[in-house]
């Protein structure tokens, strides 16, 4: 993973984790929009964070969602725990970087998530991509993708694939 | 009533699950990996469906399903993989090993209801 530096690639992935993440929400009832002033670190709410890695062929990732309780319940339609849902948040945002990444002929394997919780929890970006703020009627959320890529990963033209989110692949 | 049981390591998908298929009819037993799957198969209950996740600790679904595809008592039964997985070589490996269906999520309930309804015993 020598040229984990390459911000264009890591901008490129970013977005599609953010409109992964938004496409997410948006079927759980929750409208996310992405927020300007950046991730509020200091707000002394307890914040509710999933974590999941995912790899394949020149690539190597670590995602962290994270999110004020208010916007993980509203977008919890069993019952559930917060910190299991956030982590399954995790699992299922993952899943859909997946089918984009296949859509550019990319294969990764995920592990599966963790959950963690915690106040002003403020992230230290190894590389050059920052992390994503986004803010909801119900609360902040934040997507965080550390990616590193080499010679190996090459992100082809995009196609669509024949299966969306939701759907009965057989 | 027919009974299914719902194996996914997600609590809150296991509620989903359990939920949605109680209020169209069904009794619902839950496991949270697949040791404890193959465990509860194995015992007097009689199972007329499998809704499998495929991301799990542990043993992965597709492990589970081999795992039940190969034991004399369960090789009939019918198995639902529920997943964020689309990834062609899983689905066909899942097909080959005996899967009848592959769901994604999230849960469209109706879909969830029609396709167990179709798959179930």
């Amino acid at each position: 993973m020598g040229s984990g530096l390459d911000v264009s690639t890591n901008t490129l992935l970013t977005n599609m984790a953010a409109e992964a993440w938004i496409e997410l929400m948006a079927d759980y009832g929750v409208v996310l929009s992405v927020a300007a002033g950046g991730w509020e670190s200091h707000a002394e709410d307890a914040k509710l964070f999933g974590v999941i890695g995912f790899g394949g062929k020149g690539v190597r990732a670590t995602c962290l969602i994270g999110a004020e309780r208010g916007l993980v319940d509203a977008s919890c339609r069993a019952r559930g725990r917060s910190r299991d849902w956030i982590a399954e948040l995790a699992n299922q945002l993952v899943g859909r970087m997946k089918m984009k990444l296949l859509g550019h002929g990319v294969s990764v394997t995920m592990t599966t998530p963790l959950a963690l919780s915690g106040v002003r929890v403020t992230p230290l970006p190894r590389f050059g991509e920052d992390p994503v703020a986004f803010a909801s009627a119900q609360g902040a959320a934040l997507l965080w993708l550390e990616i590193e890529t080499d010679e190996h990963f090459v992100l082809s033209p995009s196609r669509p694939l024949s299966v969306e989110p939701g759907d009965l692949v057989f | 009533m027919k009974n299914v049981l719902i194996v996914d390591d997600s609590r809150s998908i296991r509620n989903e699950v359990t939920d949605v298929l109680t209020r169209a009819g069904y009794n619902v037993a839950e496991a949270a990996d697949g040791a404890e799957a193959l465990a509860y198969l194995q015992g007097s209950a009689q199972v007329s469906l499998v809704v499998l996740d495929v991301n799990m600790p542990g043993m992965n679904g597709l492990d589970v399903l081999d795992r039940i595809q190969n034991e004399h008592k369960t090789r009939n039964l019918p198995i639902l993989m529920l997943t964020t997985e689309a990834e062609r070589a899983l689905v066909e490996r899942a097909k080959k090993a005996g899967a009848k269906g592959w769901l994604l999520k999230p849960i469209k309930p109706e879909l969830l209801v029609s396709t167990v309804a179709r798959l179930s015993l």
